[in-house]
């Protein structure tokens, strides 16, 4: 007895079963079920990976209430994990629309609608195919902050993000049989097929080649499609968010540093100077997915705290000269406010800070996004 | 069907509610309206657009270009195809145009590059292949 959900529904009349809706429309050998169950696995897998690193960073980034405190360590941390996501994201380019291809008569499939349930099942698939377009064409824009839309990019990718994992693990939990039946087939030889997976798998290596080296710098000479060189910029050294856009100007002899806490107090340039000054070797890791090291020099986050009276552990808040802009301030969380190499730097790589790296004074901790390494620094506060 | 089947499917409708959920209530920042429109054009722009582009491409590739190649020259386009499309934004000239570092290559001149390398290695294999004598 099958259920209304499972219960056949009329078929259109055969009439109409044309074009690509014929049955001998689709005859490339591609577009079987070894061949997608394999693309599918590493496109699951690519997929997967893109979204745990993408929760990472978004909860880096915008932290919610119950992420009062994230390690500090290691140094490399979200240097690493960002780089996997936009190399990742990069990677699923070719995966995903070779997934499609191969799964392409499937959109034609005769007749449209068997029953309800499979009714349901395209619906799903057409969230999987909307979501999964959308999250790599979108992240692909932002990496040259092209945003030709009129919302908020990280919040929709961050949801757009569940609604594709989701379709994908409803639709392997659905397709579970059939995957791992065509999983344990070979892919035969002879027709065209292992060449291409073989293919597949030479465009996954070429888009990753030429633009992987803007996080990993030994391939940094091959980075010739990538948006960032990591050695491109002021002083060596890329920059997000210039002096121009943000609005800033040099600083006069007017300039302080306002440190409010328990013990409040200001410090010129040349008091701020004065100071004991400490090295760090730390990275720029931005969301967009390029990073590069720098040497940095200035003062302790922790040392300015402590002349405040902040208790130990105490975060900070750090703001910038910036009249506006969403990053302006930045929460700077226990472990990283205690952390020695966490600085307020003046210099980077030997040379006064120049304008567009915050100069006179910038944050700089380890383990934490780039945007969040506030720049033009007047304000620092105990909390 | 296995309970791990219902349970992955459980999780994963969840996913897919949540994530809508926060488009809708996102307010002025998700805008819900505009990335329900990006949605469609995506799936639109793929199926109607990029789709029967390849299979023009493959019905030619078919007729034109001997059995023995073709799984080679079907592979060079493919990576071709894949290297101008992740080369898009960045040849579009658009971001922040006073950031120096952000695009600071010659990316028309590197595409044409990095196209005439995979065109290079795709000739080399297809001679390979055809003085070979193996089939496909």
């Amino acid at each position: 007895m099958p259920s209304p959900l499972t219960r056949p529904l009329p078929e259109p009349p055969d009439s109409l079963r044309q074009g690509p809706l014929r049955a001998d429309a689709w005859p490339s050998p591609l577009h079987d079920r070894e061949v997608t169950a394999r693309l599918g696995r590493w496109l699951g897998i690519a997929f997967a990976v893109c979204f745990v690193t993408g929760l990472i960073s978004h909860y880096l980034q915008h932290p919610p209430s119950w992420l009062t405190s994230v390690p500090s360590r290691p140094v490399w941390g979200y240097r690493v994990s960002q780089g996997i996501h936009v190399a990742t994201g990069i990677a699923s380019v070719p995966l995903l629309l070779a997934k499609l291809w191969a799964v392409s008569p499937r959109l034609w499939s005769w007749p449209p609608v068997r029953s309800v349930l499979h009714g349901l099942e395209r619906l799903s698939i057409l969230a999987l195919v909307a979501a999964a377009l959308f999250e790599v064409a979108s992240g692909l824009l932002n990496v040259v902050q092209w945003y030709p839309w009129s919302f908020f990019f990280p919040r929709v990718h961050y949801y757009v993000a569940y609604v594709a994992i989701g379709s994908i693990a409803l639709h392997v939990a659905v397709k579970a049989p059939v995957i791992a039946q065509a999983l344990r087939r070979p892919v035969p030889d002879g027709d065209g097929r292992r060449g291409f997976l073989l293919a597949v798998g030479a465009a996954v290596a070429t888009v990753t080649v030429v633009t992987v080296g803007q996080t990993l710098r030994p391939l940094a000479p091959l980075a010739v499609l990538a948006p960032r060189r990591p050695d491109v910029g002021p002083q060596g050294l890329p920059v997000n968010r210039t002096a121009a856009g943000a609005g800033m100007r040099p600083v006069t002899a007017a300039y302080r540093l306002a440190v409010d806490g328990p013990r409040p107090y200001a410090l010129t340039l040349a008091e701020l100077r004065a100071l004991p000054q400490h090295e760090a070797e730390l990275p720029i890791a931005c969301v967009e997915g390029w990073s590069a090291n720098a040497r940095w020099r200035g003062v302790r986050l922790r040392d300015l705290l402590d002349r405040a009276g902040a208790p130990a552990g105490a975060a900070a808040r750090v703001t910038s000269m910036e009249r506006d802009g969403l990053y302006r301030e930045s929460i700077v969380d226990g472990p990283h406010a205690g952390d020695e190499l966490t600085l307020l730097a003046l210099e980077v790589n030997g040379e006064p800070l120049a304008l567009d790296h915050g100069s006179p004074v910038r944050l700089i901790a380890p383990n934490r996004p780039g945007v969040l390494q506030t720049k033009w620094v007047g304000r620092v506060e105990v909390l | 069907m296995k309970a791990w089947r219902i349970g992955l499917g459980a999780i994963g409708v969840a996913g897919v509610l949540f994530g809508l959920r926060g488009l809708v209530l996102g307010g002025v920042a998700t805008h819900w309206p505009v990335p329900a429109v990006w949605l469609v054009a995506g799936v639109l722009a793929h199926d109607l657009v990029l789709v029967p582009l390849v299979a023009a491409a493959g019905w030619v590739l078919a007729r034109v270009v001997p059995a023995r190649v073709r799984p080679v020259l079907r592979g060079g386009l493919l990576v071709a195809a894949a290297v101008t499309l992740v080369a898009l934004p960045v040849l579009s000239g658009k971001g922040d145009a006073t950031n120096a570092s952000l695009t600071p290559l010659d990316y028309p001149r590197n595409l044409a590059i990095v196209l005439g390398a995979v065109a290079a290695g795709t000739a080399v294999l297809a001679v390979v292949r055809l003085s070979s004598g193996r089939e496909a």
